[in-house]
């Protein structure tokens, strides 16, 4: 691990307290904690709000549960680096960072390969909804900062990135939303929480489990991102995305409510 | 003189009215806004209607983030910052065996404003974790010794991350307070040494908060063209400032800290109206904290 200077640092090594408290073996409940049902599509109900960083351009927050995502987005403006700029079309640059409070273990400040992966599939799952065309030689950036994981981060920051771009006033094709989904053997859980997406299993088979998340832009009904990890046989993999996508188009109502409510705000209509 | 804020607002609308600065704002605010913000200044008040002596409204939000052992929203006006304690177990110092850790860092993303570039913390930000580690340490609101479980063999880390996410200037003190919010809610489990294993044994269902027995408050001030000092800047006012002073107040009205990096000298005059404007703010906070420390008590 490459030394902080920039940071102050604490002890060399720390660990935390729940390494030491004695792990009760349990088997995952057939029922889910929250009350959903498994193999259906019940995605968690989403507050979402745009428009709260006053500096930024665009800007969104996202709380699902007790999933806390916020993005921030800058641009167009020029481009960073010179030779990156391209003469036909604008560049899209994307950060995701977890917080270090927001998991139950402690993230260190520096971007872990985690992030940089994650990073790269939220680029790829925006790029398609947006007309980079109409902003050559520009760059616009997207940060979104995870406040508090508890599941699903990926496919909320999706959502989030997407409304920011809207507030912002880019010019996109459609949103883009993201649902994430949890195969354990013959269910599926939509949305998992935290504890859903890393439970230990309950038999030793391999079979049907893996996680999965769908980026979709829903009123055209196409998949721009799709991530897959685990042992997926064919059938479950085609119902999976199936039901991902259905998550998908449950929160484009909400979403579309939040930017009325926020087009609303900034131009208020006229009185009489 | 700074005195306590009254309202500003008919003064701010003479102001508004005989520049005709209501048809044309941006102009103003983007090619003179040095002039712009000195016609307001000549009237003793500001561009969003503040008296120089005015903070902006704070509000406080405690608690929200489960991961955190202890966490705190704090709004001043725009500017937002939260902070999120993690508690640790780790071996105590080897020069201070039995006192504990509380490692602050302040970090100012991309996120928070555009004049901000992704990468290492920049010196803003450096100057900000220092700043904050200064105050714990001048202040005394917890006592390291607290922090210690087995003396030479295990203690508590408080990693305090504060970050900001939205930058409308005055960060040290929404910083400040967010720390002392997110102290008060902190809540560590018991942990003892077993003594033949010598490993840790947590009890994740008793919980206890911790010790605070200062509560140190900063209010910030810039200086105007050498001679006007204006408390909780804006972005816009800190950019156009000749100077800044931080002055940090507890509760039993004695100095922590006084934090001047350069700048325009002052007057022993005008640094006193300082420390009592800062008294007055520790006041302040220290009532909205104890507010919203009761109405989550009463959940």
């Amino acid at each position: 691990m490459p030394v902080d200077t920039k940071r102050l640092r604490g002890p060399e090594e720390s660990q935390s307290p729940w390494l030491f408290v004695e792990q009760e073996q349990q088997s995952p409940p057939d029922e889910r904690e929250d009350g959903r049902r498994k193999g259906q599509v019940d995605v968690r109900p989403i507050f979402a709000r745009c428009g709260l960083v006053s500096q930024a351009k665009g800007s969104a927050y996202i709380e699902s549960g007790k999933t806390k995502v916020i993005c921030s987005v800058y641009g167009p403006r020029e481009t960073e680096r010179k030779d990156e700029t391209d003469m036909k079309f604008g560049r899209l640059v994307c950060t995701f960072r977890f917080a270090p409070f927001s998991c139950a273990k402690r993230c260190g400040w520096i971007q872990s390969t985690q992030e940089k992966d994650l990073s790269l599939a939220l680029l790829g799952s925006l790029q398609p909804g947006l007309c980079l065309h109409r902003y050559p030689r520009s760059q616009i950036d997207v940060s979104v900062l995870v406040l508090e994981n508890d599941g699903s981060a990926l496919a909320h920051a999706v959502t989030c990135a997407s409304l920011a771009l809207a507030d912002a006033g880019i010019e996109m094709y459609d949103l883009v939303l993201g649902c994430s989904l949890r195969q354990e053997g013959s269910d599926y859980l939509l949305d998992p929480t935290f504890a859903e997406e890393t439970q230990e299993p309950a038999t030793e088979s391999t079979e049907n489990r893996g996680g999965m998340m769908v980026a979709l832009l829903p009123s055209l009904n196409q998949v721009s991102g799709l991530l897959c990890s685990g042992d997926l046989e064919q059938q479950p993999l085609v119902e999976a995305v199936a039901a991902c996508i259905e998550g998908c188009q449950r929160i484009y109502s909400v979403a579309q409510r939040c930017l009325l409510t926020a087009v609303k705000k900034k131009n208020p209509p006229p009185d009489g | 003189m700074l005195r306590r804020p009254q309202r500003a607002s008919k003064l701010h609308q003479r102001v508004m009215n005989t520049n005709s600065l209501t048809q044309a704002p941006w102009h103003q605010t983007t090619v003179e806004p040095l002039e712009y913000h000195r016609k307001f200044l000549k009237e003793n008040c500001r561009p969003d209607g503040r008296e120089l002596g005015e903070f902006r409204t704070t509000t406080l939000n405690i608690g929200s983030i489960t991961t955190a052992d202890g966490s705190a929203l704090v709004k001043l006006g725009n500017t937002t910052i939260i902070c999120g304690i993690k508690g640790e177990l780790a071996a105590p110092p080897a020069d201070a065996p039995d006192k504990g850790y509380i490692v602050p860092n302040v970090d100012l993303p991309p996120l928070c404003s555009s004049r901000f570039r992704p990468g290492p913390p920049g010196e803003q930000a450096q100057a900000a974790s220092q700043f904050i580690a200064d105050v714990i340490e001048n202040s005394e609101m917890l006592q390291r010794e607290d922090l210690c479980i087995e003396k030479g063999k295990l203690s508590w880390v408080l990693y305090c991350d504060i970050i900001c996410l939205d930058y409308d200037g005055n960060i040290l003190d929404a910083c400040i307070i967010a720390l002392l919010a997110s102290m008060k809610n902190v809540q560590l489990p018991e942990v003892h040494v077993n003594e033949q294993t010598g490993l840790a044994e947590v009890n994740m269902k008793k919980k206890r908060h911790l010790n605070i027995v200062k509560h140190p408050v900063a209010a910030s001030f810039a200086v105007f063209d050498n001679s006007i000092l204006i408390v909780d800047p804006t972005s816009d006012e800190e950019n156009l400032s000749t100077g800044f002073i931080t002055v940090v107040i507890d509760e039993e009205e004695k100095l922590c800290t006084v934090h001047k990096p350069g700048g325009t000298p002052l007057s022993n005059e005008k640094l006193q109206d300082c420390i009592n404007r800062a008294i007055t703010r520790n006041k302040e906070v220290c009532k909205l904290l104890n507010k919203v420390m009761k109405s989550m008590k009463a959940k």
